[in-house]
């Protein structure tokens, strides 16, 4: 995809600590859109496209799970509906940091033992789940996942580690942070 | 949202092949009911042909699963030509246990798994 036909949406933020500073409303067209434009300003910083790969499948999650159940009674489309998306590339990794203005996240999706296994494991067929996977595959392909709450909505930030060894969730515990960096 | 699905019968097998980059939140339910309209009025086992596909996130995933529960014990859904990150989702929440995966059509035709 060439630049010329990305979809121009969103303006960008102000944190220079971070190459890639997009936002967007909560709804799947407009996450849609900004992961592909998020993917190719990224793409030209980082050469690995496994490491792509498992980046773009966490940001996916994270930023599906926040249009979900992240909004705010009432809000429905409005203008508190917003996403921001910060993005560096680093020596071991790729770190992301995200801001939404909607509910808080429940910690067991933080610090609990349920997305530590998928949750296809011990359930017949006939009983599979058509959701509940976005959680666990952040946790199995992130590491240094912190969240706080803010006056605003949600502050949250994680690492997609470049040595990760493909296909075995991350063992290392999640936990809340009072200062994410 | 349009979902481009394109099937041929091939060896008794309803090939359907998803003409698109991403199965994602924007398109699921598009898929969900894009995959029952071609599939409905067959018979044979189904084989989904994910090759042009570079992205599958956890609506996607869930909306397949939906597709092979539809489809019923009677008629099993088969998945060919995953790319390396569509296949790293299923890999990653154990689907591969739970759909016959294989590296083509041609492959899955010649498994004869029906």
């Amino acid at each position: 995809m060439t630049a010329d036909r990305l979809p121009r949406i969103g303006a960008e933020l102000l944190d220079p600590e971070y190459e890639i500073r997009l936002r967007c409303q909560t709804n799947p067209p407009d996450i849609r859109a900004i992961l592909l434009v998020w993917r190719y300003r990224l793409a030209l910083l980082e050469p690995c496209e496994d490491l792509l790969g498992r980046s773009e499948i966490v940001l996916a999650e994270i930023l599906n799970n926040i249009a979900e159940h992240g909004q705010l009674d009432g809000q429905g489309h409005g203008t508190g509906n917003w996403i921001e998306l910060c993005c560096r590339r680093s020596t071991d990794g790729i770190d992301m940091m995200v801001k939404d203005h909607g509910r808080a996240l429940p910690e067991h999706l933080l610090s609990g033992e349920k997305y530590a296994t998928s949750p296809l494991v011990g359930i017949a067929i006939d009983d599979l789940p058509e959701g509940g996977f976005g959680w666990f595959m952040i946790r199995a392909l992130s590491r240094d996942l912190y969240c706080q709450q803010t006056e605003t909505g949600n502050l949250l930030s994680l690492k997609v580690p470049r040595d990760h060894c493909s296909g075995a969730a991350d063992t290392q515990a999640s936990q809340k942070s009072p200062n994410p960096t | 949202m349009q979902m481009r699905l394109i099937s041929q019968i091939r060896q008794g097998w309803c090939v359907v092949l998803v003409d698109e980059s991403r199965i994602d939140a924007a398109a699921a339910i598009a898929f969900k009911e894009a995959i029952r309209r071609e599939t409905d009025e067959g018979q044979g086992p189904v084989i989904l042909d994910l090759s042009r596909v570079d992205f599958v996130d956890s609506s996607g995933l869930g909306a397949i699963v939906a597709a092979m529960k539809h489809l019923g014990g009677a008629r099993r859904l088969h998945l060919a030509g995953l790319l390396p990150n569509v296949d790293r989702v299923f890999r990653l929440t154990r689907m591969d246990t739970v759909f016959p995966i294989h590296a083509n059509v041609a492959a899955a035709i010649a498994s004869d798994d029906c």
